[in-house]
């Protein structure tokens, strides 16, 4: 069992998301390479989870600063507005599908709830970070306090 | 400030991109280049289905002059002004032909 207050519980969080996102990432290219990226707004999922899974894999390549987490912050946002808008696609083309049955055009046509996958990733990798965030926020002071005291008796010696 | 971790991120997403542009460029154009959505999709999905249920028709249609001409399934399947039509999984196919 990992414990909660240690950077690992975060970094399992953030792998989860991570792996997610790599699934985004092949399904949104497999599926609307069914269609051949007729329409060319098809490659914005699969160039936003691309940038997702490089961000999310940086945390276990190199040490982050803290712009990082903000910048990280920034594309998963991108994500989720991605997510909102392939719901909003998806829905809008099977509401004008072929098929005289909209039951039919939304079993049969694009799947409407599969881009909300983006949001709901989003919201994992957002715990994730904003514990690993907290936790070395918590491990900077400590180090701080711990240091301090050594400092003052060595003033004091 | 560090732009490392930023740098290795964009190229990591760069190259992910690159690589699936890759994937589809590489696929032959007679698929890719159609003029709806639904007659990209039918070259694999009509094919997809038929080869469980009638194999026997895939297996014509790919020994046919039709599939030498690459002559998509849809070409001849969609109804034509006035033909009757049916819904068939997210496809308008013609009931005569």
């Amino acid at each position: 069992m990992v414990d909660a207050e240690d950077a690992a519980w975060p970094r399992w969080v953030l792998f989860l998301a991570w792996g997610g996102f790599v699934g985004n990432f092949i399904f949104s290219l497999a599926d609307h390479a069914q269609n051949g990226f007729f329409y060319e707004a098809e490659w914005i999922p699969v160039a936003s989870s691309a940038f997702a899974v490089g961000f999310l894999l940086v945390f276990f390549l190199v040490p982050v600063n803290r712009p990082f987490f903000v910048a990280c912050a920034l594309v998963l946002l991108v994500q989720a507005v991605v997510g909102l808008l392939g719901f909003y696609y998806h829905t809008a083309a099977n509401l004008r599908g072929p098929s005289a049955s909209l039951f039919d055009n939304f079993v049969y046509g694009a799947p409407a709830m599969a881009p909300l996958l983006f949001p709901n990733l989003v919201l994992l990798a957002a715990i994730g970070l904003w514990v690993l965030l907290r936790v070395e926020n918590l491990n900077r002071e400590s180090e701080r306090t711990l240091a301090k005291p050594q400092a003052d008796s060595d003033d004091n010696g | 400030l560090s732009f490392r971790p930023v740098f290795i991120a964009i190229v990591i997403g760069t190259a992910l991109i690159v690589a699936g542009y890759m994937v589809n460029w590489y696929r032959p154009r007679i698929v890719t280049q159609q003029p709806t959505a639904a007659f990209v999709r039918a070259s694999g999905k009509c094919a997809e289905c038929h080869s469980n249920l009638q194999y026997s028709v895939v297996h014509e249609y790919e020994l046919s002059v039709h599939a030498q001409k690459r002559i998509n399934c849809l070409e001849c399947h969609a109804p034509a002004a006035g033909q009757p039509s049916q819904d068939h999984h997210d496809f308008v196919i013609t009931t005569r032909w």
